[in-house]
């Protein structure tokens, strides 16, 4: 996989970024292994498989038939864009997802829980969703509902914290 | 003995302990079917709770807690392949096949009776074989801890599917995740980079979770039109429990072993009881004859892993019961309500308490039939989560992982944790890494370090590893099972070469 090459080559740089991290630990007292001891033997042990993972992307690549190269009459540059529209397209909800997480994390931050989840469980199933008539009672009920199961449930019954933000 | 057992029983069958055994394994099934609450949280809420209730009563609680819990991770692993708990993570490899297949019913229920009979069957060594297995456990030192973690992290290659270099890699990713925060032999902060969050390095639960959860359900996403599918289309609901018992009994040395490994591992202080389902179900694996359909959907998978998930829950009381040493967290919440009950936990304990001991046996024992029982009942119940739509699905069991994330430790970065080891989890998934050694990875990683740096500063002397028996064992068992992968090949070219000559 053209992907393994990649994915190798980064373990590598990875592994040797943190390595030379270590080094910055004070040494061992006492006769005992010190603090850079287990991680230093991991992290060698990471870039030796990157490198492995990456030669071994490489060979299988040369064994390979020329299924890369462009269709007759169209340029590779168009093929490329195709592929990254059907891409993004294929992902397209995952992508969403994940954003609109990350923005409900940074929202609770600013927030808390209650406000962050009421703002984002309609979203995102709406997005999700069939978006007619019949998804928006169960949009309501369920992003209330469960937003409020939950506080009560946590907070009031089992007395236990829920993120708060730092405006509310 | 005969006598202990019915002094027990007499403690536990009246009202009161029955009540709380009852309404604590419910609670337990709650808490372990929801992915990102722990058994260990349940029983920490529980905790309060007791204060009024008197010590056989509390402990009835905590026990059926832990029992519920046990079996409760299994529900939304096989539905939704992502694990309750920690104690589940096998169970996913072919609970969901199985169920993607148009079966939740039947896996759900080989998982409950796989639970049950495990449950049984620790019941019985922990009323039985406590006090030799307890002098066992005393035996084991940093060398045994160690040699043994070493065992478990071969069983990485079992789970590392058609690459064993990608399995490889995750399971040091894995291990390497664990580095963050403060060494915890000489307090020296570790990749923090000048960041708060990271010097509390991460928190197991969090990557649990967002490896699993987060691959899983964006997995589902891809490719998906806005038609309101569900999880699983298709689903046959039905489910036969006497067909079930018929399938368990046909593996008898399965279920057995799988059990006998979880009540091992349980009664070793600090072996990580989560490894119990991942170890049977690697034995299981190398000791069948079509180790090719594990991962494909067959009981097999699923029994193994159950029934060695509710042995652990056995083996974590031997120690906690016999010497007053926790087996796990859940059992160091147990003694605690012990003491606040002004009760000694220590070696004295069976001696000076027998009726509480043997009644905290027999509330274990009883509390699987409960478990049973709930289940079955709730069997119906739970398999229509797979007809939710994924529109209300996934941001709901998104704000579950985070509520969960954060409960942990009250800390907000667990809960960044959780998006980062998401996107990690889905990237894995999407180029082939398998995520299961990265879990193993997370698990035994600080336990390999702390014991081998803890044997060096003991003993510069590494022969040791290899003079004391029980680590030689061990380290017996992990060259066995690195060889495992080539005598499998071996194996299979002797077939193939004996059915070309005939």
């Amino acid at each position: 996989m053209k992907e393994d090459k990649v994915i190798g080559i980064i373990l590598v740089v990875f592994s040797g970024l943190m390595y030379y991290k270590t080094l910055e630990f004070p040494p061992a007292m006492f006769g005992t292994l010190g603090a850079g001891f287990f991680p230093q033997i991991l992290f060698t042990l990471l870039a030796v498989a990157g490198a492995v993972l990456t030669i071994s992307g490489f060979m299988r690549e040369r064994k390979r038939s020329d299924r890369g190269r462009p269709e007759k009459g169209k340029p590779r540059e168009t093929q490329f864009w195709t592929t990254i529209k059907e891409s993004l397209h294929y992902h397209s909800h995952v992508i969403i997802s994940f954003f609109c997480f990350f923005c409900y994390i940074v929202l609770m931050s600013y927030f808390g829980y209650t406000i962050a989840t009421l703002i984002f469980m309609p979203i995102l199933m709406w997005i999700l969703g069939p978006r007619n008539r019949r998804a928006i009672p169960i949009t309501i009920i369920v992003s209330l509902g469960m937003t409020f199961v939950i506080y009560f449930g946590f907070v009031e019954f089992l007395k236990v914290f829920l993120p708060e933000g730092s405006l509310f | 003995m005969i006598d202990l057992i019915l002094l027990g029983i007499r403690e536990i069958f009246q009202p009161y302990p029955l009540i709380f055994l009852f309404l604590g394994t419910i609670a337990g099934i709650v808490v372990g079917c929801i992915p990102g609450f722990t058994i260990t949280m349940g029983a920490a809420l529980t905790l309060p709770l007791t204060f009024g209730m008197t010590s056989i009563q509390g402990l009835s609680a905590m026990l059926g807690v832990l029992v519920g819990g046990l079996a409760g991770g299994q529900i939304s692993g096989i539905l939704l392949g992502i694990p309750g708990t920690p104690s589940s993570v096998a169970t996913v490899f072919d609970g969901h096949p199985m169920a993607k297949r148009g079966e939740p019913g039947t896996a759900l229920c080989l998982g409950i009776w796989a639970s049950f009979f495990g449950g049984l069957i620790s019941a019985f060594v922990l009323m039985f074989f406590t006090p030799p297995l307890a002098d066992i456990a005393l035996k084991f030192g940093p060398w045994e801890f160690f040699s043994l973690v070493a065992f478990g992290l071969t069983i990485i290659a079992s789970l590392s599917g058609k690459s064993l270099l990608k399995g490889i890699i995750a399971g040091l990713l894995g291990m390497i995740a664990t580095l963050f925060g403060t060494d915890p032999m000489t307090g020296v902060l570790r990749f923090d980079f000048g960041l708060h969050g990271l010097s509390g390095g991460f928190s197991f639960l969090p990557i649990l979770i967002g490896l699993f959860a987060f691959s899983q359900l964006m997995s589902s996403l891809e490719k998906t039109e806005r038609t309101g599918a569900a999880l699983i289309e298709g689903a046959n609901l039905g489910f036969s429990s006497l067909k079930t018992i018929k399938t368990i009994f046909r593996q008898p040395f399965n279920l057995v072993r799988s059990s006998m490994i979880g009540v091992f591992i349980g009664a070793l202080p600090g072996a990580g009881g989560s490894i119990s389902n991942i170890l049977a179900y690697d034995q299981a694996l190398k000791g069948s004859k079509h180790p090719e359909k594990f991962g494909t959907g067959i009981p097999d998978g699923i029994i193994a892993s159950e029934a060695g998930n509710n042995g652990t829950g056995g083996g974590e009381l031997i120690p906690t019961m016999a010497l007053g040493i926790p087996g796990s967290a859940v059992s160091a919440i147990m003694m605690g309500a012990l003491i606040l009950h002004g009760i000694q936990p220590g070696p004295l304990l069976i001696v000076e308490f027998p009726d509480l001991v043997y009644g905290v046996f027999v509330a274990f024992f009883l509390a699987h039939f409960f478990m049973l029982g709930i289940q079955l009942y709730g069997i119906r119940l739970f398999v229509r989560l797979t007809r939710v739509p994924l529109y209300v699905l996934v941001p709901s069991i998104l704000v579950f992982c985070s509520v969960g994330s954060f409960s942990i430790h009250n800390r907000f970065f667990d809960i960044w944790v959780l998006f980062i080891f998401g996107l990690l989890g889905y990237l894995m998934k999407k180029y082939e890494f398998p995520l299961a050694p990265t879990i193993l990875g997370v698990i035994l990683g600080p336990i390999a370090e702390s014991n081998f740096r803890r044997a060096l500063m003991t003993s510069e002397d590494l022969t040791l590893f290899i003079t004391r028996p029980i680590s030689l064992f061990f380290l017996i068992l992990c060259v066995l099972s690195l060889l495992y992968p080539f005598y499998q090949r071996y194996r299979e070219k002797k077939r193939s070469s004996g059915q070309a000559g005939a």
